[in-house]
């Protein structure tokens, strides 16, 4: 099925009309794509991004769909700046944690500062958002955070050991959360997408890209961004009211292959 | 109405959560062919979306075959199809090593079988009009054991997992999605033994991290959002819908 149809969920359980959400590594490719399709069921969007173009560019996408935006620069890494921007945004309802980055490393070739950096850019970073977030979302009486794993967090791929490992644990953090939480109302799920076409994926080529699709994902294609960013809208509205502790993964069916 | 135009199939739609899926699907614009052994409600979900209702047996593959065929045929089209339908026979419904297997027997053919009638019927049918989306739901129950068991419903719930998979993989080229929903516990007639039993209904709902017993509408979100192109890249999982009770150890 193509994304462009109206065949879509009810509109009023996925408003998000007087929520601000947060969404971390919003400078591009899919978290620009969380962060726009937040927006378009009225969440005000808190854009995070280490880099100031980015973020600047997405709030500027959002606001130009006459949609609410501000930018947040910060690193995730660094906890009182998350705190900060959480403060001043106010109460966080939604926070969508998916800034991170990969490598293309064998075991080998990791030095010990690059293994430190993918944990705590992923790792790190999602649990320091969240401390930023829960004190707001007790006092809002709920809230819904989604931690950005990946298909590699459930079967593991031959490259970046390193991020394989760090997107399980964002598996294991989710529910973990979602057990303490749960008594607020506090909803934690993760998101595992499989191939997606983004900047970077393309950027690896598109013979790549056509083997993966072909051997890979019984779809035969990679997912638009726009299709994991319904998969994040579900898990960050009232669609979702008794989901929590669970992973979603829009793969294509990659991950019935060869598991 | 974001199901405007769309034909979709539910079974199990006589009561619970078949019902509310079915309801939720017409509020959207589908035409909804319901399929339950129980008597017809009435009214019928009011629309805007048209629902028709087949009283009948979904353990004769014939009869579904012919309902589903009918219904295609004067819709032009098949988009969805939800096996929704099952049974949990608490009184006879017991350990493997105890049960009476025809009643073994009845629980696979009414739970398990009934999906096979119903996708055997779907396939071509979404085929012809470029692809579709199914659900099926199976339990949380099937992911654990239980003290108390209910071995036969355990048993096809899971075989109903295994069904899905595989109907995903043989028709991805198809654009044809097939997932599961594991619901936990949730109020519907299935669990009428809750009714009027708060003590007991405090004590499941404090077994839930969330803190209650779910709803059929939860469980109908879950079904619709996997039902829509929302879900476009999805298939083959399994979407546990249970207030958070398989998060924990």
């Amino acid at each position: 099925m193509t994304t462009d149809t109206q065949d879509r969920a009810p509109a009023a359980i996925r408003s998000l009309t007087g929520r601000t959400a947060l969404v971390t590594g919003a400078g591009a490719g899919l978290g620009r794509a969380y962060a726009l399709a937040l927006a378009r069921c009225g969440a005000a969007i808190l854009v995070n991004d280490i880099g100031a173009a980015g973020a600047a560019e997405t709030v500027q996408l959002i606001e130009s769909e006459g949609g609410r935006a501000r930018a947040a620069v910060f690193d995730v890494r660094d906890g009182a700046a998350s705190a900060a921007a959480v403060a001043e945004a106010g109460q966080v309802a939604i926070l969508i944690n998916n800034a991170g980055i990969d490598e293309g490393k064998k075991t080998e070739e990791i030095d010990e500062a690059s293994f430190d950096r993918m944990f705590d850019i992923h790792l790190l970073g999602c649990f320091l958002c969240g401390q930023a977030v829960i004190p707001g979302m007790k006092a809002l009486g709920g809230g819904a955070i989604v931690n950005v794993s990946s298909i590699n967090g459930m079967i593991a791929d031959d490259t970046d050991p390193h991020y394989n490992a760090a997107k399980a644990g964002i598996i294991g953090l989710t529910k973990a959360w979602a057990k303490e939480l749960a008594p607020w109302n506090i909803r934690v799920n993760s998101l595992a997408p499989g191939h997606v076409r983004t900047p970077a994926t393309t950027l690896r080529g598109s013979e790549r890209m056509r083997m993966v699709s072909e051997t890979r994902i019984p779809f035969g294609r990679y997912a638009e961004p726009e299709e994991i960013a319904e998969a994040a809208v579900f898990l960050a509205s009232d669609e979702s009211a008794f989901i929590t502790g669970q992973v979603l993964s829009p793969n294509g069916g990659e991950a019935i292959v060869g598991i | 109405m974001s199901f405007q135009g769309k034909a979709a199939v539910v079974t199990g739609a006589g009561g619970g959560m078949g019902w509310t899926i079915a309801e939720a699907l017409c509020a959207q614009g589908a035409d909804v062919l319901m399929i339950d052994i129980k008597e017809r409600p009435d009214p019928l979900p009011a629309g805007p979306g048209r629902a028709e209702y087949a009283r009948l047996d979904l353990t004769d593959a014939r009869a579904v075959a012919t309902a589903i065929g009918e219904f295609h045929e004067s819709r032009g089209r098949l988009d969805h199809l939800v096996n929704a339908a099952g049974v949990l026979w608490f009184d006879r419904d017991r350990s493997a090593v105890e049960i009476d297997l025809d009643v073994w027997d009845q629980v696979m053919a009414i739970n398990l079988k009934s999906a096979v009638h119903t996708v055997r019927a779907a396939v071509p049918a979404m085929k012809a009009t470029g692809g579709g989306s199914m659900v099926h739901f199976s339990t949380i129950q099937c992911l654990r054991g239980d003290t108390r068991p209910q071995d036969a419903y355990q048993a096809s719930k899971a075989a109903l997992v295994a069904l899905s998979k595989s109907i995903a993989i043989q028709f991805a080229g198809d654009q044809i999605r097939s997932n599961v929903v594991y619901p936990g516990p949730t109020m519907t007639p299935m669990q009428a033994r809750w009714e009027g039993d708060e003590a007991t209904q405090a004590l499941v709902a404090a077994s839930v991290p969330l803190g209650r017993i779910g709803r059929p509408e939860d469980q109908a979100a879950a079904c619709l959002f996997l039902l829509s192109d929302s879900a476009s890249f999805i298939t083959g999982t399994e979407l546990i819908v249970d207030g958070g009770v398989s998060a924990l150890p």
